[in-house]
This record gives structure tokens, C-alpha cells and sequence, in this order.
């Protein structure tokens, strides 16, 4: 059972991370750790080889700073039919991932919701 | 039970429209291969089924009069990850070993030079996260998607990622010098039949063969061949050959499927070091090098240490 | 008599430049640019007329008028661009160099060619160049590729190619620069059997008055078998990379 709910977990998992992973993601993140954040969508740099999305997050004292999400390549994203013009800035989203093993605000992205549900960039726009 | 298995639909439901459409590996929907013949999960049994699939199949032809596998090829194998057997994990797609030549499927590597590797996993960041060239064989399998183009005398592999290309030279005489030491090294092809031949040297053997750091030298010599066994599949194989590091020369081997929207796809440009600072910022932060490459004269030199150092010299005189 | 008839004939070579060169064709009939090419000018340290300095040898511009119609904000920047050229050049940084810089930087590239599709693949960085023939460009709004979009096609024996979809960029060492709207028509056509003409229209209302031309002959390269090499310039300092490329 664990095996298969570890495989499980893979499949949701490869949502939002670079499929063809070019380089090992465990080199970047810590894969046994995950970690959760809720801000607003400040801004996007729609680059290769990865789009890196910048959320604001209100720290618990009231500070705020912005935390790197990070997706795949630009292409990937442009060729679901996504642009610059769908990102919705201003919008609160969650963001859920894995922590950098660099210690900084930085997230692979696992998945980025919305308030209402939908998760960013995800699939394909219709 | 079944609310465990609501729970497993709910899951799968997202999910496996995602992975139907981007993972290529496994599952029983492919939508983008033309999958056939020789099943290639297992790359062994892939490779001896080419070997005789071959012998059947006559391939299309260019202008020129040699086979023609131009077109929109991709890989489904994780050989990039490690060339042997290994399993799926949360970072892996895992897959079979891709060694062909050996009874085992183990890379018949030198005793130092395993050690090194296992060192060099932890010690150094792999090559392409900072956006190096992959060499040969490497860049054969890094990356999932390719596209091979032909023109006489020359045939052009270009993968999409980091805008990684190689070109080869048909009937080129010789080499270039040896004081010229390339990333991707220089490839001579020459046709044998229905299969090209490519013979690669001077390579400056700083990338890995793949992410578990298995490494070659300068000297090596790495010889290619790509034959068609079907109108959408091309059987590739390389003997990597460098006796400063492995024990005996051995083959990897894998397949391309042809993609099937090769007649809308376009390679476009993903450029990598431009605007892979921040990553590469976080690599140095962790605490990762960048791997330096072993010359021949070094491993010959290493491999004479640790003989020394494990070896054991003849005893002369007991003591007491 | 005579003088009337010496005349005529020693205007037949003008006669002969005339009609063009008739470059030898592809297997599909297709003029063949194939080969290695190099240009041999000093376009990428400036593409206008200048002095020598240190470095940097004197040259004669590339620019058809040698006066680039800049606006005036965009000339401000130039002038900054200069001042700052040894960090902001993209050059200096190891990126890749856009169209056309990458055609006249001092490594060469070579032409790879089918029917349907045209490489260019260049030693520095290992930049490469698909030009697809006869298609429309991808019409995604926002997307920057640093080559940028290339769509071709022929007319009679040039190649010409529409190019959209550019990251900003520089032109050379000095400063000068185009921006993301960038939109250039290069014509690449084979005068003798070793020069090609190579001639660009940069069209950039964001940061030119009016669309302006340059122009430079390309070089095959004449060893035998020659091939490109590589420079890849961000390899080369492991671990401590100088503050150009950071």
C-alpha cells in the first residue's frame, strides 16, 4: 500500500514540476520535506529554462517578502496555450512544494491554487 | 475500501490527464509514440529484437540515396538518470539497466573509478543543472524530445532543451587534432549498410554519462549506430570504450519512437545559462562544485594509486 | 570604328555583374548556401564608422547611411549602454547575441539546409538558428526567444528571412541595441562561389524613428573540412564566475 500511494503521489507530483526533469530535482529541493505558503501573485518571469513566479507573503509579524516559485520552462507553458496575459496578478493563491535546500523563500512547485480551486497553469487553457 | 478507492479516482483523475499528456513513461496510453515493433521498456530485450528487426525492413530513402530518419524522434527511457537498473522514486522515472553487452547489466567499471563516481554524486552538481553541453553519449538521451535532419554529407541532431545540438560529419577523412578537446566532441559518421556509424573522439569529458556521475576521460571513443528497424522507430546503441575507466568497452542501447505530431512540431529556442542565475546562485549556496574532468594520464595515474593503496605487495619477511 | 567597338566590350563585365551570380542548387533545386561563414569586418565592436582604440581596431560602419535614426530616449540609453558596456554587453555576459549580431561576431557559423527548413549553427555558445520555410510565425502573444522567431522563403536566389518574437539586444561592443519589437528581414544571397551578401532592415518603433539597413559580405571558409568548433564562454570559470557573467 505505501508503495502504491508513494506512486500515487508521483503522479500528482509531476503536475506542475518540469517533466522531462533535465537535471535531478533533488539536487535543488529537499524531496523528504514539504512546505506550504498563502500570498498574492505579484509578478511572473516568463524565462527557460524555467518560468519563476513571485508571490508576497505576509510573514507573522506583519513583514512581507516575496518567495520564488518555481516552474517549468517558458516553452512548456506557451505551448498549453498559456500567456503573460493569464497570469492573474493580485490574486490570493496557495502555493504548496518543496522547500530549497538552500534555506532561501523558494518553492518547486508542486501545485498553485486559486481561491476559487483552479490550479495555475495547469493543463491546458481552453 | 472504497473509500480508499474514491480517494485513488479522485487522485488519479488530474493527475492522469497530466501524466497521459506529459510523463512518456509507462502507463498504457502513449499518445504521442508510434510504439511499435520491439517493445523497448526493457532495453535488453529492445535491443536483440532491433538487432533482427532490422534484417526485415527496407528504410525510406533521401534525395541522396541514404536512409532517411529525419523527423521528430522521442525517447521514453530515464537513462539520463542512471544507465542501470533503478527504481521509480519521487525524483527518479527509473527504468532497466541500458547496458546491453554485459551478462549482468552492471557497467564493467574500474574499482577506483566507481569509487570516484560515488563521490562525485554528492560532491558536484550535475552538468546540465548549470546549463553545460551533455557530450557523447550523453546528449542522446538527456533530453525527451529530438529532431533529426540530413543533408548530404552531414546529419544534424538538435534537442530542444538548452538548444543542445550536435552535427555530424558523413565520410569526414580524420579527426580534428587532439589538441582541440570539445564538449560534444567530433563525430565522423560513415554508412554500413542501412546503419549509420558514428565514430566520436576528443572530448574534453567534463559531462557525466549520467546523474549518478559516471564519468570518461579525453581518450575515450564513443561509436554510434542508429538503424530503422520500423517506419517509426530507430535503434540506437553506443559503445562507450575507454580503458583509463571501464574494464572492458560496453553498450548502451535504447529506442526512438517517432513523434506523433512530428508534422506540426517545432523545435524552439530554450535557452538555459541566460537566465539560470538564480538556480545556479542556489547550487553554489548548497554547497555543490562543478566537476572537473579526469584526463587519460590522470586515471592512469589514479588507477596506479589505488592499486597501491588496495593492493597488497608480496610479504618479504614476517614480523614479529 | 575600333574605339566605338573597345568601348562596348570593356563594359561586359559591368554586363556580367549585372545578371547576378547563379549559385550551383540543393538536390531540390534550391540555390545552396550549405558551408562554414564568417564575416570579416569590425561590425561587432562597432557597427557604424570608427576610430581605433585600445582593442579596437578602426572599421568602416555597416550601416547603410552610417546614421542610425534613434529616438531620443533610446540614443540616452546607448550613450549608457557604452558607459556600461563591459557588464551590460550581452556579449561580456555569455549570452547569445540575437539576430544579426551572432552573424557578424568573430566565430563562425554554418548553414545546414532542407527543403523545408534552415539551420544556422553557430560556434559561440552553441546558438542555433531554425528557420522554417514558407510558414507563419507562432503568433503567441509575449514570447521572447533570444534568436527570436525566423519564418523564410525565396525570392528568386535569395533567401529571405522575417524575424519576430526577440529578446532585447545589443548590436555590437558599443552600446547599440534593439528592444522585444523589434521586427528584421534579413536577405541572404550568394554572389560567387565563397561571398554571400548579406543585407538586414531592423524595423523598431519603440526604439528607432524609421527602419534602417545594414549590409556586410560573408566569408566561406576555405580549409578543407572544416567544421565549427565551440566557444562556451560560462564554462570556463568553474566555480568563481568573473562579475561580466553574473
Amino acid at each position: 500500500m505505501k508503495k502504491f500511494m508513494a506512486f500515487l503521489f508521483a503522479f500528482t507530483f509531476l503536475g506542475a514540476l518540469p517533466i522531462f526533469a533535465h537535471h535531478s530535482i533533488a539536487l535543488q529541493f529537499d524531496m523528504t520535506q514539504e512546505v506550504e505558503i498563502e500570498g498574492t501573485v505579484v509578478s511572473m518571469e516568463w524565462r527557460n529554462p524555467h518560468a519563476w513566479l513571485q508571490v508576497e507573503v505576509t510573514a507573522d509579524n506583519g513583514d512581507s517578502e516575496i518567495w520564488q516559485v518555481e516552474f517549468g520552462a517558458a516553452n512548456s507553458l506557451y505551448r498549453r496555450g498559456w500567456t503573460q496575459g493569464d497570469l492573474p496578478v493580485g490574486a490570493e493563491v496557495s502555493v504548496h512544494g518543496l522547500p530549497a535546500r538552500d534555506g532561501s523563500n523558494t518553492i518547486g512547485a508542486e501545485d498553485v491554487t486559486l481561491a476559487d480551486g483552479r490550479t495555475l497553469f495547469a493543463g491546458s487553457r481552453q | 475500501m472504497i473509500k480508499h478507492k474514491f480517494l485513488v479516482l479522485l487522485l488519479l483523475a488530474p493527475a492522469s490527464f497530466l501524466y497521459a499528456q506529459a510523463n512518456p513513461f509507462g502507463g498504457e496510453v502513449r499518445p504521442w509514440y508510434i510504439d511499435e515493433p520491439c517493445v523497448d521498456d526493457n532495453h535488453v530485450n529492445f535491443h536483440e529484437c532491433a538487432l533482427e528487426a532490422a534484417e526485415n525492413f527496407e528504410p525510406p530513402r533521401t534525395l541522396d540515396g541514404v536512409p532517411d530518419m529525419s523527423g521528430i524522434w522521442r525517447r521514453r527511457s530515464a537513462l539520463h538518470e542512471s544507465i542501470l537498473a533503478h527504481p521509480v522514486t519521487l525524483d527518479d522515472f527509473g527504468g532497466s539497466t541500458g547496458i546491453v553487452s554485459t551478462d549482468n547489466g552492471l557497467v564493467p567499471i574500474q574499482d577506483w573509478a566507481e569509487a570516484k563516481r560515488r563521490y562525485n554524486r554528492p560532491a558536484y552538481v550535475h552538468h546540465n543543472a548549470i546549463c553545460q553541453l551533455d557530450g557523447i553519449p550523453t546528449t542522446m538521451y538527456m533530453t525527451g524530445t529530438y529532431q533529426f535532419m540530413q543533408s548530404p554529407g552531414q546529419f544534424l541532431v538538435q534537442g530542444e532543451e538548452a538548444h543542445a545540438f550536435r552535427m555530424i560529419d558523413i565520410d569526414r577523412d580524420q579527426h580534428i587534432g587532439e589538441g582541440i578537446r570539445l564538449w560534444n566532441g567530433d563525430s565522423i559518421g560513415y554508412w554500413e549498410g542501412n546503419t549509420l556509424v558514428v565514430e566520436t573522439r576528443n572530448q574534453n569529458a567534463r559531462p557525466w554519462l549520467d546523474q549518478r556521475g559516471r564519468f570518461y576521460t579525453n581518450e575515450a571513443l564513443m561509436t554510434e549506430r542508429f538503424t530503422m528497424i520500423g517506419p517509426n522507430t530507430i535503434h540506437w546503441a553506443v559503445t562507450v570504450d575507454d580503458p583509463n575507466v571501464y574494464t572492458e568497452p560496453f553498450t548502451i542501447s535504447l529506442a526512438y519512437r517517432r513523434s506523433r505530431n512530428q508534422d506540426t512540431f517545432e523545435v524552439w529556442e530554450e535557452a538555459c545559462y541566460e537566465d539560470n542565475a538564480f538556480a545556479e546562485q542556489m547550487f553554489q549556496d548548497i554547497g555543490y562544485d562543478v566537476h572537473k574532468p579526469i584526463s587519460g594520464e590522470e586515471a592512469r595515474r589514479l588507477s596506479a594509486a589505488w592499486d597501491l593503496e588496495n593492493g597488497e605487495l608480496e610479504v618479504l619477511e614476517e614480523t614479529q | 570604328m575600333i574605339k566605338k567597338i573597345l568601348f562596348f566590350v570593356s563594359l561586359f563585365p559591368l554586363y556580367l555583374a549585372g545578371q547576378g551570380y547563379e549559385p550551383s542548387s540543393t538536390l531540390w533545386g534550391a540555390p545552396d548556401l550549405q558551408g562554414v561563414w564568417q564575416a570579416v569586418n569590425t561590425a561587432n565592436y562597432d557597427i557604424q564608422d570608427h576610430e581605433a582604440r585600445l582593442n579596437v581596431p578602426a572599421g568602416y560602419g555597416v550601416v547603410l547611411g552610417n546614421e542610425l535614426p534613434y529616438r531620443t530616449a533610446a540614443f540616452n540609453q546607448r550613450v549608457e549602454n557604452y558607459r556600461q558596456r563591459e557588464s551590460l554587453d550581452p556579449e561580456a555576459n555569455c549570452f547569445m547575441t540575437g539576430v544579426p549580431r551572432s552573424n557578424y561576431l568573430p566565430y563562425p557559423f554554418q548553414i545546414f539546409q532542407t527543403e523545408d527548413q534552415i539551420v544556422l549553427t553557430y560556434e559561440y555558445v552553441h546558438t542555433i538558428r531554425n528557420i522554417h520555410m514558407n510558414s507563419e510565425h507562432p503568433g503567441i502573444p509575449g514570447i521572447q526567444w533570444y534568436m527570436g522567431d525566423s519564418r523564410g522563403h525565396w525570392e528568386g536566389n535569395t533567401l529571405v528571412v522575417d524575424v519576430t518574437n526577440l529578446a532585447p539586444n545589443w548590436l555590437d561592443r558599443s552600446g547599440n541595441f534593439y528592444s522585444e519589437d523589434a521586427h528584421i528581414v534579413e536577405r541572404y544571397t550568394l554572389i560567387g562561389p565563397e561571398h554571400m551578401n548579406y543585407h538586414v532592415t531592423i524595423n523598431d518603433p519603440q526604439t528607432y524613428s524609421e527602419p534602417w539597413e545594414m549590409e556586410m559580405t560573408l566569408y566561406k571558409r576555405q580549409e578543407e573540412n572544416i567544421r565549427i568548433l565551440e566557444y562556451e564562454c560560462y564554462t570556463f570559470f568553474g566555480d568563481e564566475v568573473p562579475d561580466a557573467m553574473r
